[in-house]
């Protein structure tokens, strides 16, 4: 064995991520995929089709590899790779066996909660292959840093069977390198109530509940509440309405974002219903933009305050353009701008100044909007702590 | 030319449409005129509610309370002992109280309807069987948090079974089948709507000029998508069923009672992707 070839080996042993492509097994199924198993940590799953070991390689750009390594043997592999800077660039590979089971891929951390800036997209209603690919490859391309899922992940009913073709395999170039992070949709929960959904994403748990069907993330100066109106009630005194008003009481970040299935306000199919219970919550403690999907097309409402569209208030977002059918709509008085058109969202946030943008396939933008603010206002006490009721379920202060 | 047009056209559209109200109360019924007569009646109705059951079966609470109240005033007149015509005008008033928002109401009337109602049993039957049949023009509404207008024109059919009035009755009771359809509404390709109502009781008094009977109503109603109380709340299927009393008061020993009072409280059982609550109802029918 010549000295050149050891030199290769041991540097292969040390960076096994920078390995060829033509060396990667063909254990693997599914991934590698990114989760957020909390605000600062960052998940790496794969699937392999035989039971094998975990390990994950990672590095900052000129700096020291780290590994974590699970010995135990699985075939849905999750190694959460925890300390990392925040704002940070880094790049890893994945081996399972002792072999690299696919290229180096990277991802960059979000802020602490003193970064002012940030960037995420927002899709939904991801289906039939070839929207989500150009998605997939639109958001490689964009600063995402997160990408939030405004739910129905897989058609028809979320099976597990399906989530391979048609969301692992489509959104593979982009999964690799950024967490996506859905919310419960009806279609996702039409098996076992989204049972392959949290099998599959690993999502920061809520504290009140056994399983993450809803969960808060703190990303820079921006909270994200993903809510669940699928499977779990979130009516006035529910575990769920009682935790998210507990987050929006306690937050200190001065960007508020939640993310739901269903839209509270459309042109096309609104929830009323959630609209009645969690639209007060959401005007009481200044949430900026709510998410929705459901509804397959582009939709952003005015402010909307008091259920009616005058004056500052809460932007509705509907993006389900992810590649389902698209939806016919009656426009409402209350939408700023609304398209049946397969799309994404960009949302930049730079300080007080948050910018929207809606773009197509082609990456072309066709609706924008900015929001700009102060810091946020001190916190105010929750309608139940002024009226001297229990403390609602109490978690980290975001 | 000019006055008779418009006149024209207005007859035609209270007559071409024939309709029942849009929510039907527990204490309503489908009387019949007499043939060369009149009947005039007014339902009133609340309902509050503080809970929506999901599909699931979970209930999920509204931070404030709903209240939902309809005044109907429907008119018909007897064409002759088996058919008579009609139309009916609601009104409704919607009240929302979620903390930290304004208080949220709304009041207009949804929309007006008529109806042709046939009565199939011959005169002197034990029983009486109606149908009826009608066309509910709604007013458009728009989408506010509570609406009073659903916005759906809608097809009716009902078909109601009642013991006929006589003087010996001791019991009460009716039962009626409605059904409703409706072309495209929130992205949907059509609404429908059946509801099985029924009630029974015995007379718990009587005297020379008044009786009174006391019945228990109950029942079940499926749609297609949970639009209820003039108010759009989801596209899924949708079935609520209630239980409750009702009681009347109306002349006694006459076979056609020119007038009776009847008043319900009942109270939401059973309710999927619906709200779940309790309605009070009044009931004056006056015949002429």
């Amino acid at each position: 064995m010549g000295c050149g070839f050891r030199r290769a080996l041991v540097a292969a042993a040390a960076f096994p991520f920078l390995l060829a492509p033509a060396a990667f097994a063909q254990d693997l199924l599914r991934g590698p995929y990114l989760g957020k198993p909390d605000d600062a940590d960052v998940a790496v799953v794969w699937d392999t089709a035989e039971p094998l070991d975990s390990r994950v390689d990672y590095a900052r750009p000129g700096a020291p590899s780290a590994a974590e390594a699970d010995p135990s043997f699985v075939t849905h592999h999750v190694v959460v790779l925890r300390g990392l800077a925040p704002g940070a660039t880094y790049r890893y590979t994945i081996s399972s066996g002792g072999a690299v089971l696919a290229p180096a891929a990277g991802f960059r951390t979000a802020g602490d909660a003193s970064a002012e800036s940030l960037a995420f997209a927002v899709i939904g209603d991801t289906s039939g292959g070839s929207v989500p690919r150009a998605i997939a490859q639109r958001l490689l391309a964009s600063p995402a840093q997160l990408v939030l899922h405004t739910g129905d992940v897989v058609y028809p009913a979320g099976a597990q069977a399906d989530y391979t073709s048609e969301f692992f395999a489509p959104m593979e170039s982009l999964l690799a390198h950024a967490p996506v992070l859905p919310c419960i949709g009806n279609h996702d929960a039409a098996t076992d109530a989204a049972a392959a959904l949290l099998a599959n994403f690993v999502l920061p748990q809520n504290g009140v509940a056994p399983e993450p069907r809803f969960y808060a993330l703190r990303a820079a100066d921006a909270l994200f509440l993903v809510l669940d109106v699928e499977t779990s009630s979130y009516g006035a005194g529910s575990a769920q309405y009682r935790w998210l008003e507990s987050q929006l009481a306690s937050s200190t970040a001065r960007w508020k974002f939640v993310v739901l299935h269903e839209p509270l306000y459309s042109s096309s199919n609104p929830n009323t219903l959630a609209r009645m219970i969690l639209a007060p919550l959401f005007e009481r403690y200044g949430v900026d933009i709510v998410f929705a999907g459901h509804e397959h097309l582009y939709e952003r409402t005015v402010p909307i305050h008091d259920f009616t569209s005058s004056g500052p208030g809460v932007v509705y977002v509907t993006e389900g353009g992810g590649g389902a059918v698209l939806s016919d709509f009656s426009r409402e008085d209350y939408s700023a701008y609304v398209a049946s058109v397969y799309s994404y969202v960009i949302v930049t946030i730079s300080g007080g100044r948050l910018t929207l943008t809606a773009h197509d396939l082609s990456g072309n933008v066709f609706d924008g909007t900015e929001i700009s603010k102060g810091p946020p206002a001190p916190r105010r006490a929750s309608a139940g702590e002024a009226a001297g009721a229990p403390p609602a379920p109490a978690g980290p202060r975001r | 030319m000019r006055r008779i047009l418009p006149a024209a056209a207005a007859a035609a559209m209270a007559i071409a449409g024939l309709a029942r109200a849009q929510e039907q109360l527990p204490t309503s019924s489908i009387a019949a005129p007499p043939a060369g007569g009149g009947l005039v009646r007014i339902d009133l109705g609340q309902y509050q509610t503080r809970s929506f059951v999901d599909r699931f079966g979970q209930t999920q609470r509204f931070p404030g309370l709903l209240t939902f109240e309809i005044a109907t005033l429907e008119v018909s007149y007897g064409v002759s002992g088996r058919l008579s015509v009609g139309a009916l005008l609601p009104y409704r008033r919607s009240t929302y109280e979620p903390p930290g928002v304004r208080e949220y109401e709304s009041d207009a009337s949804p929309g007006a309807g008529a109806f042709a109602g046939v009565r199939l049993s011959p005169a002197g039957s034990a029983s009486a069987l109606f149908v009826r049949a009608g066309y509910f023009r709604a007013r458009p509404g728009g989408d506010a948090v509570l609406t009073t207008s659903d916005e759906l024109n809608r097809w009716t059919l009902s078909v109601e079974e009642a013991r006929a009035p006589s003087p010996d009755r001791r019991w009460d009771w009716a039962a009626r089948l409605d059904a409703q359809y409706s072309g495209r509404h929130e992205g949907e390709p059509r609404y429908l709507e059946g509801t099985l109502e029924a009630r029974g009781g015995p007379r718990i008094a009587s005297g020379r000029r008044l009786e009174a009977h006391l019945e228990a109503a109950a029942s079940y109603r499926l749609a297609s998508a949970a639009i209820e109380e003039d108010a759009f709340f989801h596209n899924r299927r949708s079935q609520r069923a209630y239980a409750g009393l009702v009681g009347s008061l109306g002349e006694a020993g006459r076979a056609d009672p020119r007038w009776s009072l009847r008043l319900g409280a009942t109270w939401d059982i059973a309710a999927r992707n619906a709200l779940s609550g309790s309605r009070f109802s009044l009931t004056l029918e006056r015949r002429f």
